[in-house]
Formats: structure tokens, C-alpha cells, sequence
């Protein structure tokens, strides 16, 4: 056990607290109050905040239908007689005005599998029959039976509105609101910004 | 005369010698003095404290035992609250879970582009800090021939899709057994009977646990005061969901709670150009998320973690 | 009662009187424990983003301070059964001196999480029903919020108890310590395996899903804790009249010797599993030894911990290290290196990279360490104020019938005005020493 040998803890205590130490320990608290007082963070967001610019969130269809052609259906009575008979050029060259139409729809390029000969105005239906530019997927699923499935049980394609049909409207939209008819497959587009990776101060990345 | 003669001599006598030092009590009362000062200074950023909680907010009890008129008042409050600090009035709900309905979430892999476009509708919509940045979406542009996310990468930019790469957005996945309600210490975040795992903004103690439990990295912070512009704030809000947080808790994508328990779609959904996100309930067997999962090919993303997530990836055929 | 009183106030009056070296010591001290409050302060204000820690990395230094302490605490347990169960001699006199570190570890560790916390008024959410929601027993953090807080209780009874009756100069009811210090055996083992378990349970991060992560964690808190234990003792042994044998110095050198060696050795069986035939979950042991895709911020510190420690174990074992110097330095090395490496070696890891294969580093700021600083800072000065009063009571300076010796008391044993003498006056032998026959 250990003994009475106080006079080891006890030796210091005749020795007084030096002045230097009263002043050194003086002059530290003054310091840190005075570096604490000022110690004040800027509140607030340093640098300019991100801004979530609309066009990111943008929830218009990938393509834009023109106005008249969603409500009057196409505008081929402009120039097309609807009255005229079908049309005996090769079926495989449009002609000059149609130049502007890039038909990259694949192993389809026929034009009148998918117009109407006959009739302008409608689209082809097997055996003649017109389909109205409103029933578009009618015209599609011709081919593309099994995407049209899908797009009918809500697998393919955006629906918008209520998943509660019972609550609210369930819109959906047509194939060529999407898919461009003549060139179908999608554009790239250019993606919304990458997220900010979150850096503390002096921390690369 | 002798005592002082006798004190003189005593071997304990020594007259003191001022000037070399101080008595303890002496330094004692300094050093209390200065460690006072400086403790006070110390305490002094607390100065710029703005939001310190009323009684009322401090004693608030957890959302699941609220009573309605409860509920009533604290909405009520938290209405006044964004009023104040945004000087919109919003349309705040609580919307109890609808009965029969299980929430999934499909989001077809084969067709999604990698745009991020729904990364920002949800930020629109749930009325999130945009400094901090708070994404609840990360967007992973995958390389194909595998699904790796250790090659993955969330920082691309320029035209999407790339070639060679597909893409995978990742949020909360709503799991069924969720590691981070399980490891939550006060239970702030729960998973309700419809298959939500919300959070009660008010309850959440901040101490990242269920962070570090999330297998997919669903959860997110708020290291600071989150930052809104008034003009960007939606004022369609739910307690549980998407209104203004506060710093210090958590939040986490909650499949808009507000909108799809009114029977919407959420928002990242309704803005997917490609039509890749699919939701609905899965006991409607004629919802789209229930042909999903009878026709589709479906998987799970770490699906070996055992958290049986209500988010599914699949492919058209 | 009036006995506790008069211990409690004796105790205090100890604590502050002291030489100018002790004055020092706790003004530099509480300096340092104000800044981390200030830094404190700032961070209540601005939140947690005056951290390093972001979404990515999300617990930092403050968990990896509070993995280590709690090492340190449950390393009471060392000394506890060597003589409680064993009834080892050299180490009787010193066990007490474990209890108090465990108090101020645990007192830290506390301090670690509630710093940590982005809402800490919310913490009587913890309370158990109807006042909070406890989630026990799903969530490890729970049990650890029990087991610590049982753990500090077990410690400060028992301490306090046996110095109580040390002051009282009466024989201590075996019945009232004795269970609680085998108790405290088991409850020392399980804090540090529920601290354990809240890391291993994770499915989340591979790093830690690893069933030899409580083992590590033991090995080396038996490392460090010991090993500081042995620093203590040699402070205690030059600083007061407190006599340590150096036989317990060497038995405690003995269970630092074989839990250094456990610890490299579970070390390199993590690594072996990891980087053999590397799966998808090696990333992180890649990081934090070798660095992924440029990213090494690590590296340093992992290999700078494996090489204290390689140094450390070398020392220990080499009979050198019964000689106090390099004994010492092998200590300073074992903590050191086991702090690195359990603390950023082993929380930091975890984060990078994310489940989702991003990389984020993590750097604390200065905001954050001045906290830890402040927080360390605060866990010493309640320890060395602990000890101050301890040391006498052991010794038996200061008990029930003596006379308080207060420098500026103006008495001297025997009721004689204490005279003043001037710095570095010694007196001579005897008659300073007994102050008299007990029950005065």
C-alpha cells in the first residue's frame, strides 16, 4: 500500500503560482475571448445557388405536334385533290416537295404503308381502309404489334395524370407525340446538369 | 517580545517574498475570471440562432400519435410558418393511406436516356434546397455487359444517351424491410401501410444512422439551413412529404406522397420523356405496374442485400 | 450525510489547489475545452455543414473520436479481471485507476455523439414510451445509449464507493461492489461489441459487414486502453506520492503485448479476405490502402498507423520495453497507431465509395477539429481533476479526521499557524507529515 510520503505531494505547495503564469494565463483567456468573439461564420449560401432552370423539368412530349395537325388531323388536302385518285409515281421516291422528310424508319420505305394512296388525309389500313390521323396507333400497331400491347396496358409510353383512374383523368399520349413517324428512333438530347458534388473546404473531388 | 523573537527563529518562519509569485487563491479568482469571460465569449455565435424552437414545436409528439385536432393545429402552424418565410399560403395535407393499395415503381432500363429531367422535376416539385443541392434522384450512367455501379458514374453531361453506356436513375426504393427504419434510434422514419417510408421532418434527431444503414443511397441530409427562392416554392404540400425542411433531419424521395395518395402520378413520372417510369398500385391488376411484374423481365438492384425494395428495373420484353 | 458532504467538499477543495505545473495544465486545458465550445457554438448555428461530412460521408471524425473512446472505456476491464477474478497482486492497487478513465471515456463519448447530432434538443425523443419513441430493440444505436449509460453508472458507483471508504477509513461492504465490479466485467465486453454491432450489422456497407469487426474492435481497445493506462500510471507515479509497482506496469504491458498482436493479426486477415481473389466489395480496403482511381487521401494515414503499430508491437515484445522509457514510447505508439486506425482507418472506408459507386472524400475542417480538440480537451481535464482528488484519498492524505490541507488554510497540523515559506523551501522529515491520531 502505498505510505505516508506526503512530503513528495506536498514539497510543491510551498512553491507559489509565478506571475509569469498568472499572466500567460491572463493574457490566453483575454486572447481566446477576443478570438472567439469574432469567430462569427458567414450565415447564408456561400457562392451563387443553383438554378432550376424550367427547361429541366419540362414535361412537354419529345416532340412538338403542330397545332393543326393534332386538331384538323393532316394538311395534305392543301395541296392533294382529297377527291384524286391514287397517285402512279414510285411509290419509293417522295416527291420534291416532301424533301424535308428524312425516312429512316428502317426496312420500311414504302410511303404508302403508312399513308393512304387514296385517300390523303387518312392513313393505310390493311386492305385500304383509312385510318383518321387521331386513331395514329391503329396505323402503328400494324407492324409493331407487341409495342402497341404494352402501350395499351400503360407498359410503354408516358401516361400522365392519375394512376387512380377512379380519381382522375389518365392521359395518354399518341405514338407520334414521341416517336417522329418518318424517323423514329429518338434523339439524343442534352442532358440536365450533373449534380454539384457536395465539397467541404479543401476537399478535391 | 519573545513570541517575536521565537517566530523569528521558528524554522517554519520565512517572511514572504513579494514579487515572485501569487497565491493560489489569488490565481484561482483570475483564471475564474478570465475562463468565465472567455466561456461567454465562447457562447457568443449564438447570438445569430434564428430559428429556435417555441415550446409548442419543441414538445411536438410523433406523427403516428397525433391526435386529429393535433394534426389540425400543427398543420395550421407549419401553414403560417411557410406563409411567413415564403409569403405563399399553402394547401398543406396529411393524407392518411389509401386502403387495398400498394405503391411500386418500375422504371424501364431499356428505355431510360440517361436526360435527368426527372432528377429536376423532383426537385421542383418537392420544394428542395438548392444550396445545398439536394437531389433525391442519382442518375447512374452504367456501362453496358454488366450492371456494375462500381464503373458507373453520376457525373456526365453533354448529349444522352452515350454510346456504350445505359442508364439507371436510383431513389429510394421503398423497401419492405427496410435497414433504415430498423436502425433509426427514435423511429422518425417508418414505413406506412402503403408501402411509403416517410420520415416525420419533426421528430428526426439528425444522426445520419439510417444514412449509413441505406444500401442505395437514398437518403440525404441537411448539413445546412436548406435554401429556396420564394418564386421556386410549390405550395401543393404534405407533412410527410415535401414541405420546407428544416436543418438538421432528413428527407428522402416519398414517391410524392401528396400527389399519389390524391391518386397521381409522381412527378418524376409525369415528366419522363421516354416514358421509362412506370407507378401504380400493385393489387390493381390492371395497372401498369402490375403487367410489369406478370410480363415483364424484372430485377432488383442489390437485390442480395435482402431489402425486398418496391422499385423495379425491367426491360421491354 | 454529513461525511458525504464533507468528502464532496474536500474532494473540491483538492481539485483546486495544486502547483503551478497542475495550474498550467488545466488552464491550458479548459482554453482548449471554450474553443471547442465556441466551435461548438458556430456549428448549433449554422448546422453540420461547418463539417467535412457530406450525403456521401456521412459520419466523420466524431464518430471515429467516439468508436475509439469507447474502446478506451471497456479497457477498464483489463485490470478488472486480472485481479478481481484472478486476485492479481500488483495490479490491486491500480485497477481503480481504469474505473476513473472509464468515467471520463465515457463522459467523451457522450460528448462525441451530441456533437454529432444535426437536432440535439431532440434527444429526449430517445426517451422510452410515452415520452419518446426508444426504437429498442431494433436499433443498435439504442442498446448503445443503454449499455454506456449503464456502463458510466457502474463505474462512478463503484469508484465512488471504494473511495468513499478509503476516506471514511472503512473497510468496503464486499457485498456492495463486489457484484457490481463482475458485472462490470461483462458490461465492459458488451459495450464495446453493441458499438461493434452498430457497424457490423450494416448490410449497406460492405466494409464493415464483417462478422470480425467486434473482435477488432476488442483486440484493439485492449491495445490503446491499456497502453494509456500505463502512460497514467507513470504521470501518477512522478507527480504524487502514490506508489506503483512497476510489476503492475509490466502486467498491463503483458495484455498490450498479446492484444496488439490479436489486433494486427485480425487486421491482416480483414486484408487477406479482401484483396485475395478481390470482389466487388474490396473497393473500400483498395481505397484505403492503395487508393481508387487517383483518389489515395487515405493512404498516408493507414500506412502511417501500420507502421507506429509495427514499431509498437516490435518494442513490446523485445524485453527492451520493460524498461519504462521504451515502454513508454511503445505506448505512445499503440494508442497513436490504433487511433488512426480504428478511427479514420476504419469509419471513413465505409463511405468511399457510396453504395452507388461515387467517390467523395472526406477532410475534416477546422471547425470540426477544434470540437474534437474541445471535446478531448474537456475528457483530460475531468480526469486529471478526477485523479487529483483520487490520488490522496488513496494515499490516505485526504480522509474523514484529517486535517484539510489547504495551502492558504493558515493552519498547520496541531492548530500551530502555518508559516509562509518562499518557492522551492522543503522541510524537513517528520513534522510535516502525521497529521495526528484519526477523529479529530
Amino acid at each position: 500500500m502505498a505510505e505516508h510520503d506526503w512530503e513528495k505531494t506536498d514539497a510543491f505547495r510551498n512553491t507559489e503560482i509565478p506571475y509569469w503564469l498568472l499572466l500567460a494565463v491572463s493574457a490566453a483567456f483575454v486572447a481566446a475571448a477576443w478570438f472567439f468573439y469574432s469567430n462569427r461564420h458567414a450565415a447564408g449560401h456561400g457562392g451563387p445557388a443553383f438554378v432550376v432552370k424550367p427547361q429541366y423539368y419540362d414535361i412537354s412530349p419529345a416532340r412538338t405536334l403542330k397545332k393543326r395537325l393534332e386538331t384538323e388531323g393532316m394538311a395534305c388536302g392543301d395541296c392533294h385533290d382529297p377527291s384524286a385518285g391514287p397517285s402512279s409515281s414510285d411509290p419509293r421516291v417522295a416527291p420534291e416537295v416532301h424533301s424535308k422528310v428524312v425516312l429512316k424508319h428502317g426496312p420500311n420505305n414504302r410511303c404508302f404503308n403508312c399513308h393512304n394512296n387514296a385517300k390523303r388525309d387518312f392513313f393505310a389500313e390493311d386492305g385500304g381502309g383509312q385510318i383518321p390521323y387521331l386513331k395514329v396507333e391503329t396505323l402503328c400497331r400494324k407492324c409493331h404489334g407487341t409495342t402497341y400491347r404494352d402501350w395499351t396496358s400503360g407498359t410503354h409510353g408516358r401516361r400522365n395524370g392519375y394512376w387512380n383512374k377512379a380519381a382522375g383523368e389518365q392521359k395518354q399520349l399518341p405514338c407520334i407525340a414521341c416517336h417522329d413517324p418518318h424517323s423514329p428512333a429518338f434523339k439524343p438530347m442534352l442532358a440536365a446538369p450533373a449534380p454539384r458534388k457536395y465539397t467541404a473546404p479543401g476537399v478535391k473531388h | 517580545m519573545a513570541d517575536e523573537k521565537d517566530q523569528h527563529d521558528s524554522p517554519y518562519f520565512h517572511p514572504k517574498p513579494y514579487g515572485s509569485g501569487v497565491t493560489r487563491r489569488q490565481f484561482l479568482a483570475v483564471a475564474a475570471a478570465g475562463a468565465a469571460a472567455a466561456a461567454a465569449a465562447a457562447l457568443s455565435p449564438l447570438k445569430d440562432l434564428t430559428q429556435i424552437p417555441t415550446l409548442r414545436q419543441f414538445l411536438q409528439k410523433h406523427y403516428t400519435e397525433l391526435t386529429p385536432e393535433e394534426k389540425k393545429e400543427i398543420l395550421g402552424r407549419i401553414s403560417a410558418e411557410v406563409r411567413e418565410k415564403y409569403g405563399v399560403t399553402p394547401h398543406l395535407t396529411a393524407q392518411p393511406p389509401l386502403d387495398g393499395v400498394q405503391f411500386a415503381y418500375a422504371l424501364n432500363m431499356g428505355r431510360c436516356i440517361g436526360c435527368r429531367k426527372c432528377v429536376y422535376a423532383c426537385v421542383n416539385e418537392n420544394n428542395q434546397s438548392r444550396d445545398p443541392q439536394i437531389h433525391y434522384i442519382s442518375v447512374l450512367e452504367m456501362e453496358k455487359g454488366a450492371v456494375n455501379v462500381e464503373t458507373s458514374n453520376t457525373d456526365y453531361e453533354g448529349q444522352v444517351p452515350k454510346k456504350g453506356h445505359y442508364y439507371m436513375p436510383v431513389q429510394c426504393h421503398h423497401c419492405e424491410k427496410p435497414p433504415c427504419t430498423k436502425v433509426c434510434p427514435v423511429k422518425a422514419t417508418w414505413r406506412e401501410p402503403d408501402g411509403i417510408v416517410v420520415v416525420d421532418y419533426n421528430w428526426c434527431i439528425g444522426c445520419r444512422y439510417c444514412a449509413a444503414a441505406c444500401p442505395y443511397h437514398a437518403r440525404r441530409f441537411n448539413f445546412k439551413e436548406p435554401y429556396l427562392p420564394k418564386e421556386d416554392l410549390n405550395p401543393e404540400m404534405g407533412y410527410l412529404s415535401n414541405r420546407p425542411r428544416q436543418v438538421g433531419v432528413m428527407e428522402k424521395c416519398t414517391f410524392c406522397l401528396h400527389r399519389t395518395r390524391a391518386g397521381k402520378y409522381p412527378a418524376c413520372l409525369e415528366v419522363c420523356p421516354t416514358g421509362s417510369r412506370k407507378f401504380g398500385n400493385l393489387l390493381d391488376p390492371d395497372s401498369e405496374i402490375a403487367a410489369i411484374i406478370r410480363d415483364k423481365r424484372v430485377f432488383i438492384l442489390k437485390q442480395e442485400r435482402g431489402t425486398i425494395p418496391r422499385f423495379y428495373y425491367f426491360t421491354d420484353v | 450525510m454529513f461525511n458525504l458532504f464533507k468528502f464532496l467538499r474536500l474532494s473540491a477543495a483538492e481539485v483546486l489547489d495544486g502547483d503551478w505545473r497542475y495550474y498550467a495544465w488545466m488552464s491550458g486545458l479548459a482554453l482548449l475545452s471554450l474553443a471547442g465550445l465556441n466551435a461548438y457554438s458556430v456549428q448549433l448555428v449554422h448546422g453540420l455543414g461547418t463539417t467535412g461530412m457530406s450525403d456521401h460521408v456521412s459520419w466523420g471524425l466524431y464518430i471515429a473520436n467516439f468508436t475509439f473512446l469507447v474502446g478506451m472505456a471497456a479497457a477498464a476491464v483489463m485490470m478488472v479481471i486480472p485481479v478481481y477474478v484472478y486476485h492479481d497482486e500488483p495490479l490491486h492497487d491500480v485497477v481503480i485507476f481504469g474505473e476513473l478513465l472509464a468515467i471520463a471515456s465515457i463522459v467523451m463519448c457522450i460528448l462525441f455523439v451530441s456533437v454529432d447530432l444535426g437536432r440535439p434538443e431532440r434527444v429526449w425523443h430517445m426517451a422510452p414510451p410515452p415520452l419518446g419513441k426508444f426504437n429498442w430493440p431494433d436499433s443498435m444505436l439504442s442498446w448503445d445509449v443503454i449499455v454506456l449509460n449503464g456502463y458510466l453508472f457502474i463505474n462512478a458507483y463503484v469508484a465512488g464507493y471504494l473511495l468513499y471508504m478509503k476516506f471514511l477509513r472503512k473497510e468496503p461492504l464486499k457485498i456492495l461492489y463486489i457484484p457490481f465490479v463482475l458485472l462490470s466485467i461483462v458490461w465492459a465486453v458488451s459495450i464495446h461489441t453493441v458499438t461493434a454491432f452498430l457497424y457490423q450489422g450494416l448490410a449497406a456497407r460492405p466494409f464493415w459487414h464483417s462478422s470480425i469487426i467486434a473482435p477488432r474492435f476488442l483486440a484493439s481497445a485492449f491495445t490503446a486502453g491499456p497502453a494509456f493506462i500505463i502512460l497514467t500510471l507513470q504521470l501518477i507515479r512522478k507527480f504524487t506520492a502514490y506508489r506503483i509497482a512497476d510489476a503492475a506496469m509490466l502486467r498491463l504491458r503483458n495484455v498490450v503485448q498479446v492484444a496488439i498482436a490479436i489486433n494486427l493479426f485480425l487486421f491482416a486477415s480483414e486484408l487477406f479476405k479482401e484483396l485475395y481473389i478481390p470482389d466487388e466489395h474490396a473497393v473500400h480496403m483498395q481505397y484505403l490502402m492503395f487508393g481508387l482511381h487517383g483518389h489515395n487521401g487515405l493512404v498516408p494515414w493507414i500506412w502511417t498507423a501500420l507502421a507506429i503499430e509495427a514499431v509498437a508491437i516490435a518494442l513490446l515484445m523485445l524485453p527492451a520495453s520493460r524498461s519504462m522509457k521504451w515502454l513508454n514510447l511503445a505506448c505512445v505508439f499503440a494508442v497513436v497507431g490504433v487511433w488512426i486506425e480504428k478511427g479514420m482507418g476504419f469509419i471513413i472506408p465505409a463511405f468511399i465509395p457510396n453504395p452507388l459507386g461515387e467517390i467523395v472524400e472526406y477532410l475534416p475542417t477546422l471547425n470540426e477539429t477544434l470540437i474534437c480538440v474541445g471535446v478531448w480537451a474537456f475528457g483530460f481535464f475531468i480526469y486529471t481533476a478526477i485523479l487529483k482528488a483520487a490520488v490522496p484519498i488513496l494515499t490516505g492524505r485526504l480522509r474523514l479526521g484529517g486535517v484539510p490541507y489547504t495551502a492558504e488554510a493558515g493552519m498547520e497540523p496541531g492548530g500551530i499557524p502555518k508559516p509562509d515559506f518562499g518557492a522551492g523551501f522543503r522541510p524537513q522529515g517528520a513534522r510535516w507529515v502525521d497529521p495526528g491520531p484519526p477523529g479529530r
